[in-house]
């Protein structure tokens, strides 16, 4: 049995770059103020749909002098998906005070790295494509962004690439943790990253997946809505350092909350659309609840995967409903991508963020563009602007297409 | 700062190999593959479910056919199963179409498949919603250190599947090319590399010690992994295949001092006949 030293994981640095913004403050603020993140987006040349609403970043966090992790001229030539992993994370580290390139080498192989990221080669083939480039043609075999960054950082424990879709930096945290109970490493880097792409647009476009109000963006995004009608696509890099309890403890650092259960199970029923029936994702939510011990009613947060498709929200509700019973209709949830779009891989983890945002500052954010909410998505849900509560523990749902679903339960630091 | 280090590792992490199998196939009879009937017993995919498919994801689901073929379970439940793909560069040709069709004729031309079929978790994914396994589903690796993530993450998610759901089985499937596609700027393939697949059924255990004689794959902290005996993190999945097909102890690097060991894997050799065709004309 994994004994209670080694299984309470918590978080101790968080790096991000998001169209939120690129500090927990900065995004917090927004996320308070009900501030959106979408805009119009120009996604170049090859594609010749006239706007697009999305959620990109203006300005990558930049590694500073402080982070001294990866030089700035590397930095610059690195492609955006890179940006947006090397920043965030390279910044989680020294937010949780670990400069691996500081330490022994057998301790930099206590630290470990997983990235979420869903389909990091097309974006690459893509981009270097759109450069004029063949690597499309004539793939070779380089190492993984998550072994190139790792490298860049010291960081020399294992290193892998998850994806599970639009969870997939859930699955990151989720593996993150489960390497810190078993003691394979004692400091874990975990999150996503995803960018904007032409042919991401494009194909989540002719999916019929995403919003058609493109011609006022800040209005396109409206999770649980009846008006609703698709999601707005996102970009952005959002990392942690995770840590055992005793030792961030140990260390006195600083602690912004502690991942407490996770849940995962999979719909097995369609590629792409979710299953009407809630019973797989409310099993998934049932057994974050279970592995936090905790009953339902003692959530006082839910953020809502809730990317404003049609049939998504409305199976979520029914989940929700059917996992947390009758707390469901006391349990303030919102979907924080009515702001900031749907990150895609990074969007479980920029989540997760939402919700140590809410527990930090007692405050549960909205969801902005609830005008009317369906009564398909009946839930006790918080419009257009933010509301003042305690929040000791959020749970943040995440769902992706291949029917996988993930819960996370966050808990104040005790 | 420096961070402590833990002393009390526990990399007991262990899981028994039930079944196991390979797979592999031309580029070019990847199609008709696809167009086959994919049925063992009591499981088969939906007619038609491959039509959208990449070959990775293909030649994965064949890959779990094979397993079930030589399974010991007659009438396995899949059903509360989890599923880890570990795929190396899939979807690199239809990668390739879409984008000259995007710069050809603009998005219209971009097909909506590209998402769901050609991304990191669609080989679990496929696997997941073809074979009804209620169990997570994920992808990982992408790159050429795809295996050895793979069994890392088996052996990750062993743990906290025998706490919360000791029944649950996870298949590994395996998958990646023996040589890259090369193809020319209309898209059209240059050559006919293999595409190979490799699946493992794994039963989640934490009590050690085990009888060595069973076969399993176990985490392993090694003073020095560097051993030549040691295959590497990004080895090819055609290596490890053949190392496999001779039943000896297999270790697979993950870092400087962790590795994968898989032990005792001739009690259940089925495979070596079904890839004699490929093996033969790659010979020739």
């Amino acid at each position: 049995m994994v004994s209670e030293q080694l299984s309470r994981v918590v978080i101790t640095g968080i790096g991000a770059s998001t169209p939120l913004g690129n500090s927990f403050d900065e995004i917090g603020d927004a996320l308070q103020a009900g501030r959106s993140g979408i805009d119009w987006y120009d996604a170049g040349t090859f594609n010749r749909l006239q706007k697009h609403a999305a959620a990109n970043v203006k300005e990558a966090l930049i590694p500073t002098e402080k982070d001294s992790l990866v030089p700035t001229e590397q930095f610059e030539k690195s492609s955006r998906i890179e940006q947006f992993m090397i920043g965030p994370a390279a910044h989680a580290l020294t937010d949780a005070g670990i400069n691996p390139k500081a330490n022994s080498l057998e301790q930099r192989k206590r630290i470990g790295i997983i990235a979420g990221i869903g389909a990091e080669q097309l974006k690459d083939w893509e981009r270097d494509f759109l450069d004029s480039g063949h690597d499309v043609f004539e793939a070779s075999r380089q190492p993984s962004l998550v072994h190139r960054v790792a490298q860049m950082l010291g960081v020399n424990g294992p290193a892998t690439t998850v994806a599970a879709a639009c969870a997939s930096s859930g699955y990151a945290l989720a593996l993150g943790k489960t390497w810190l109970t078993t003691g394979l490493v004692d400091a874990c880097v975990v999150g996503g990253c995803d960018v904007l792409s032409p042919t991401a647009l494009a194909a989540f476009h002719n999916l019929r997946a995403l919003s058609r109000r493109d011609d006022d963006p800040k209005k396109a995004s409206r999770p649980f809505d009846q008006n609703r009608d698709g999601f707005v696509m996102g970009e952005g890099g959002v990392f942690f350092v995770l840590e055992r309890q005793h030792a961030a403890k140990a260390r006195q650092c600083k602690i912004y909350g502690e991942l407490a259960g996770i849940g995962m199970s999979s719909d097995a029923s369609h590629m792409v659309t979710p299953c009407s029936d809630p019973v797989q994702a409310s099993r998934a939510i049932t057994e974050a609840l279970a592995d936090a011990n905790l009953p339902p009613a003692q959530v006082d947060y839910i953020n809502a995967h809730a990317a404003g498709t049609p049939v998504g929200d409305a199976a979520e509700a029914g989940a929700i409903r059917d996992a947390f019973g009758a707390a469901a209709s006391e349990i303030p949830v919102s979907s924080t991508k009515s702001m900031s779009g749907h990150l895609i891989s990074a969007a479980a983890v920029f989540e997760a963020l939402a919700c140590l945002v809410a527990i930090k500052r007692n405050m549960i954010p909205p969801t902005i563009n609830l005008d009317n909410p369906d009564k398909e998505c009946c839930l006790r849900h918080v419009p257009h602007q933010a509301i003042s509560s305690p929040v000791h523990v959020a749970a943040s749902n995440s769902f992706g297409f291949g029917g996988s679903n993930l819960c996370l339960i966050l808990k104040s630091a005790a | 700062m420096n961070h402590s280090m833990s002393s009390s590792a526990d990399l007991s992490a262990l899981c028994l190999v039930e079944s196991y199998a390979t797979a592999s196939v031309h580029s070019s009879e990847v199609n008709a593959l696809a167009r086959k009937k994919h049925s063992h017993g009591c499981h088969s995919l939906p007619p038609r479910f491959l039509r959208h498919a990449d070959e990775q994801t293909i030649i994965g689901m064949h890959s779990i056919i094979r397993a079930l073929a030589v399974d010991t379970q007659d009438s396995r439940d899949m059903s509360n199963d989890a599923v880890i793909a570990a795929t190396c560069l899939a979807g690199q040709p239809s990668a390739a179409r879409t984008m000259i069709g995007l710069r050809d004729k603009g998005p219209v031309a971009v097909t909506p498949h590209i998402v769901p079929q050609c991304s990191l978790h669609s080989v679990a994914s496929a696997a997941s919603v073809g074979f009804g396994m209620h169990g997570p589903n994920f992808g990982v690796g992408g790159g050429p250190h795809a295996p050895a993530e793979g069994f890392l993450l088996a052996l990750t998610l062993a743990p906290m599947l025998v706490r919360t759901s000791p029944s649950t089985r996870i298949w590994l499937v395996c998958t990646g090319w023996d040589q890259q596609p090369s193809l020319d700027t209309n898209g059209s393939l240059t050559n006919d590399p293999v595409c190979r697949g490799m699946t493992f059924v794994l039963k989640p255990e934490v009590a050690l010690p085990i009888d060595n004689t069973l076969p399993h794959i176990q985490i392993s902290s090694l003073k020095n992994a560097s051993s030549p005996d040691i295959l590497p993190a990004h080895g090819r999945l055609k290596e490890l295949c053949e190392q496999f097909e001779t039943g000896i102890h297999t270790t697979v690097a993950i870092t400087d001092t962790c590795t994968i060991e898989i032990s005792s894997l001739s009690s259940i050799r089925p495979s070596s006949r079904s890839n004699k065709a490929v093996f033969q004309k790659e010979a020739a």
